[in-house]
């Protein structure tokens, strides 16, 4: 099995070479607007109107992620399964305020998901 | 055997359901002769008249009436009950009966929509069966037997199974079966009518996302004719409940937007507290949860709720289990129902968070903005069925998915074919993952433990729901219901606990009389203590505790108590009823005595001698009932009845109440939390003054509260007093165990003073250290009694790591008034000086006060008003150097320490003018045909008079007059007659004549339930043509 998982992660090496290259413009972009958002949200920008919040960042970066990087719902319901697996090892480990704030996480990538759910049907992502 | 092999082959489906549906056995299973009951957990003892009370949208028999509309909702809940009583007559088995019934219905109605949803496998069916009726969220609706709760979770799969068949165009006759069904099973929900939106909202939410989904207009033209016929159907159904209910909430001349208005507390931020997403995702967000002991953090009420905190097994299934609906999400082999799903899921997390971030600033603006928003006060409890049915639908989906299309698994996990080897493959085979199904299913059966056992009802704690009632208590049902025509007034329950807590293990928030029997009780309210009547009966047992028995019986007359229970058998701190009123006739069940008042001079509706305008504020009705009795009425003279032009201002008279200065400050301070600038002020207590205004000039006729003046030096014989700054004598004309009435004196318009001198006593002697008072000193303190010229003072010197203090010992103390403890201090060195007040009886301590005092390097004055807990006990008072972490210590001078009873007893004036025009004082006769009407005869009206029903105050009680020649009239003048009472004054009405009272909404639920009725018949009747015709 070990062996096979070997192949396997070798095969889709090349593949996840291909989907680089393919989206390189996307994710130069994506990663630009993510740091201008950390940047902006550290600088306290438009506060107190619009409190960049890093929940607001996360939630705009899911966004960009479908925009950008031609994310599905599968893909944003493993990022809420990777959210909830860490916020599972949190609670576990009795750090429960940090397992409160992944869990926001998880809950943000679960209404984006959602909502791919409907949209991927609509002519708009279809 | 065979025979039962064949049967069982053939019906395990069903067996398994049953079994499952059988879950309330087990509760009760080894337990003996118990009864799930006590809180919130009202499980009647007398179920026939429970579910008779919900044919009325008044409900009499709890403090006075109120309306009842809502309540009636519990119908068809309380017939399940009353079917259970007539077939089986043990209240055990009754409720055994009951329970089972919901719980079948759950399981049933569940199956029912998974059999439609996953109709290719029964392991997906029972994963959702499973996972809907067993969860954690459920543990409080069975905990609390939620009516409301369950009527929504057995309402749900109904309704969406309902909708679904008539989107698929299926016989129309089984549309409206299941909408009947569903529309009987909701209505319960209407006791909570947040419930019942929710049932909706449900609703809305499937047709949305079929809607967005399939987006065409055939859909949506099905799905809103389906879901229009569907909510007509469950609204006429309801409609006996639903009529009453809208025209209190809506129409009602309170004029009623949010929660506060119908009487509620908003406890939107304390019950959100704990409703993190973390915690709602798991259907952890039950306030009771979190509640633990600050010395121990065990929990308070739930305790089983540390395994699911704590132990790692439990916390991995909690997140497992969310794991895998997104799992089920994420594999969206069937996307309109994942979306549904999802929908739910998003929508029952947002509302169940309640005002709990990052959500709540959303859930609160709704609140504020969108009308009748704030009646989900209990949001996790309110939305987590969406949540609940979100997971059940997306695991059972999960379940379908891998069971059926094992091969599938290329298809969604590719991956996992090209890194498993063909042996670990081989194993990937339709059995095994059933195996791994049913494990699941039977694991989420343990982690649900508390619900399977009857855990959840905290057996072999004080606060167990598992009651064995003693016999005695049946006795005195049997007593009460064998003389309805000996006692059909008022009874009220002693002592005075807001709950009661009785030591054979019920606890209650409601008189235990109402679960028993059909007699009128009066108790200490939880929900709304300041109401009008409460206020009065909360002094009615102050005065009973102070031995004020003239003011005591007085009341009894106006409010109608004919007995007093006095439950021996109650846990509380309340002091013994006093002998006085054990001398009255008892007749005792067990620990329980009923003492009898005389019970002809009392009555519900009378006609009074005497009306006055009182100036009362809150709480002072108990005053004027408790010196006039039903002899006399009172209307508030801001009630802008007085404006109107009727016979009611030529008979009334004015009755003053005064303002204690004592009494006042000390209400003003004890209610402000910050309140240093008022503690630094000296009081001094040795005058009592009492201000007022007059309007009428004329005769009064002063009265005084008799309790304790002489402990005061007063002799109420006569008293010293200043009257408008002139020296007076006030004369006793007359008195008795509660009230003082002084010789008449003459009074003009305006305002005035009276000032009586006091002789209040310092409760510790020698608190100005001129000699040595008696006070406990701590080891390692350094006290001395320092002087400088010709005062003394106590000296504490702290130099020890912990705190010092000088101890002096108050006992006994006088339970019925606040006290002040007053004194001048010096913080010299170190850190801030600390004054405490402990009171204690003998078991237990019961309150603690423990001020800081500023620190300040003068002499400087200090005080505070202390209000005890009412029961026999002692003050310990402690003035305290604090230890600091220096070589120095704490250095503290303390002097003229006092403490003093404040002198609350109220002064007022009744006007002895005649009144211009005198009440005629008619006979009345009256039967109470039901809660909602009353019949009677008045004889005798020579002229004006005042018919008062002493039930609590709704413009929706009418009363109607019959004139001897059949002719009938309606009476206009209807006003608040003592703070909380009905009272009407009639004029030029024959001498004899009949009347009518009765509760006007009474109309809409015998309109509702007419309409729900011919709707139920018109339905059943329909499916029988229907169903009729094809067999044709």
């Amino acid at each position: 099995m070990k062996q096979n998982l070997i192949n396997y992660l070798h095969r889709k090496r090349g593949t996840i070479a291909k989907w680089s290259s393919d989206h390189l413009i996307e994710l130069f972009v994506f990663n630009i607007f993510l740091m201008l958002l950390i940047m902006l949200h550290s600088a306290g920008y438009f506060q107190p109107y619009l409190p960049l919040t890093l929940n607001l960042i996360f939630f705009v970066s899911l966004v960009f992620a479908i925009v950008f990087l031609d994310c599905r719902s599968k893909t944003i319901f493993f990022i809420a399964m990777l959210f909830w697996i860490f916020a599972m090892i949190l609670r576990i480990a009795n750090l429960e305020i940090w397992a409160e704030r992944t869990a926001i996480y998880t809950y943000e990538a679960i209404c984006v998901g959602v909502l791919l759910l409907f949209l991927e049907r609509t002519p708009i992502l279809s | 055997m065979k025979k039962l092999k064949l049967l069982f082959s053939r019906y395990w489906r069903s067996v398994i359901l049953i079994a499952l549906s059988l879950t309330p056995i087990l509760w009760f299973f080894g337990r003996g002769n118990i009864v799930i009951d006590g809180v919130d957990t009202n499980f009647p003892l007398n179920p026939v008249a429970w579910f008779l009370r919900r044919l009325y949208v008044w409900n009499s028999i709890n403090n006075g009436g109120s309306d009842f509309s809502a309540s009636t909702a519990g119908l068809f809940f309380h017939l399940i009950q009353v079917g259970g009583f007539y077939i089986f007559h043990n209240l055990q088995q009754v409720e055994m009966f009951s329970l089972i019934f919901w719980f079948a219905i759950l399981v049933f109605s569940s199956y029912l929509l998974a059999r439609q949803l996953f109709s290719k496998s029964f392991l997906a069916q029972l994963t959702f069966v499973v996972f809907y009726c067993f969860n954690i969220y459920i543990f409080n609706t069975w905990e609390n037997v939620k009516v409301a709760n369950l009527s929504l979770l057995g309402a749900i799969p109904l309704g969406l199974l309902a909708l679904i068949l008539f989107q698929n165009k299926a016989r129309l006759s089984t549309f409206l079966g299941l909408s009947l069904a569903a529309s009987i099973i909701l209505s319960g929900a209407g006791i909570n009518p947040a419930y019942f939106i929710c049932f909706f909202l449900i609703l809305f939410l499937y047709m949305l996302s079929q809607v967005i989904l399939k987006r065409d207009c055939l859909t949506l033209f099905l799905l809103l004719k389906g879901l229009l016929a569907l909510s007509i159907i469950i609204l006429l159904v309801n409609s006996y409940w639903i009529l009453p209910t809208a025209k209190s909430l809506l129409f009602s001349t309170k004029n009623i937007h949010n929660i506060q208005d119908i009487g509620f507390t908003n406890w939107l931020d304390s019950l959100s507290e704990h409703t993190s997403l973390l915690n709602i995702l798991r259907l952890q967000g039950a306030w009771d949860w979190y509640a633990v002991d600050q010395a121990t953090g065990m929990p308070l009420y739930i305790p089983y709720a540390n395994n699911y905190f704590n132990k790692s097994t439990f916390l991995l299934f909690s997140f497992g289990v969310m794991m895998l609906v997104l799992v089920g999400l994420a594999i969206k082999r069937r996307r309109i129902l994942a979306c549904f799903w999802g929908i739910l899921l998003i929508v029952g997390v947002f509302f169940g968070a309640g005002s709990h971030p990052p959500t709540g600033t959303f859930y609160n603006f709704l609140g504020k903005h969108i009308p009748f928003f704030s009646f989900f006060r209990s949001p996790w409890y309110i939305f987590t069925p969406l949540l609940t049915l979100a997971i059940a639908g997306s695991l059972g989906m999960l379940v379908e998915t891998i069971l059926t299309r094992v091969s599938a698994l290329k298809e969604y996990v590719p991956s996992l074919i090209e890194i498993l080897t063909p042996r670990v493959l081989s194993l990937i085979t339709k059995r095994n993952l059933s195996v791994l199904v049913i494990l699941f299913v039977i694991a989420n059966l343990v982690y649900a433990y508390p619900l399977l056992t009857g855990r959840i009802f905290r057996p072999g704690r004080y606060d167990s729901f598992f009651v064995k009632f003693p016999s005695y208590i049946f006795d005195a049902q049997k007593w009460l219901a064998s003389s309805p025509n000996v006692h059909p007034k008022r009874i009220i329950g002693y002592p005075d606990d807001q709950i009661e807590n009785y030591t054979w293990g019920y606890r209650g928030v409601d008189s235990i009389l109402s679960l028993l029997t059909d007699a009128e009780v009066l108790y200490s309210p939880l929900n709304e203590p300041n109401a009008p009547l409460p206020l009065i009966i909360k002094d009615f047992y102050q005065l009973l505790q102070k031995g004020n028995s003239a003011a005591s019986s007085n009341i009894a007359k106006s409010l109608d108590i004919s007995l007093i229970l006095d439950k021996g058998d109650q846990s509380s701190l309340a002091q013994q009823l006093p002998p006085v009123i054990k001398t009255l006739p008892n007749t005792q069940f067990g620990a329980w005595n009923f003492y009898s008042y005389d019970a002809s001079e009392t009555a519900k509706i009378y006609s009074p001698r005497e009306v006055y305008s009182v100036n009362s504020e809150e709480g002072q009705e108990s005053i004027f009932l408790g010196f006039l009795g039903n002899r006399a009425i009172s209307i508030n003279a801001s009630d802008n009845f007085l404006k109107k032009k009727n016979d009611l201002s030529s008979a009334i008279s004015p009755f003053i109440f005064t303002n204690n200065s004592q009494k006042e400050d000390s209400q003003n301070f004890l209610s402000i939390s910050q309140r240093l600038k008022q503690s630094i002020d000296f009081r001094n207590l040795a005058a009592g003054e009492y201000t007022f205004s007059i309007k009428n000039q004329g005769l009064y006729e002063p009265s005084l509260e008799r309790y304790a003046l002489e402990s005061y030096g007063i002799d109420p014989a006569s008293i010293d007093a200043t009257f408008d700054g002139v020296k007076t004598v006030f004369v006793r004309s007359r008195d008795d165990d509660s009230y003082v009435t002084f010789n008449p004196i003459y009074l003009t318009q305006g305002q005035h003073v009276i000032n009586i001198n006091l002789k209040n006593p310092n409760l510790i002697p020698n608190g100005n250290f001129e000699s040595l008072p008696e006070f406990k000193q701590d080891s390692d303190g350094t006290y001395q009694i320092a002087k400088v010229g010709d005062n003394q003072y106590l000296s504490i010197i702290n130099r020890s790591g912990h705190d010092v203090s000088a101890k002096f010992h108050i006992a006994p103390i006088d339970q019925h008034t606040n006290y002040l403890i007053q004194l001048r201090y010096k913080s010299l060195w170190g850190e801030n000086p600390r004054l405490s007040v402990y009171q204690s009886n003998k078991a237990t301590p019961l309150k603690v006060l423990d001020e800081q005092l500023p620190k300040y390097p003068d002499w400087s004055t200090y005080s505070i008003y202390f209000d005890p807990i009412r029961t026999d006990s002692y003050f310990d008072i402690l003035l305290k150097a604090p230890p600091k972490n220096d070589e120095l210590g704490t250095t503290v001078f303390y002097d003229d320490l006092s403490v003093q009873r404040v002198f609350s007893n109220q002064l007022f004036l009744r006007s002895i003018e005649k009144p211009v025009k005198p009440l005629s004082v008619p006979i009345i006769y009256f039967d109470k045909k039901s809660p909602v009407l009353y019949q009677g005869t008045v004889d005798k009206a020579y002229g004006s008079h005042i018919i008062a029903f002493s039930e609590n105050y709704s413009p929706d009680w009418k009363m109607e007059i019959t004139f001897p020649d059949g002719t009938k009239y309606q009476a206009k003048d209807h006003f608040t007659a003592n703070s909380f009472a009905n009272a009407w004054i009639v004029s030029g009405m024959p001498i004899r004549y009949n009347f009518k009272i009765w509760y006007d909404p009474q109309k809409y639920f015998n309109w509702g339930a007419g309409v729900s009725l011919l709707t139920v018949l018109g339905l059943l009747g329909f499916m029988a043509v229907d169903i009729k015709r094809r067999k044709v």
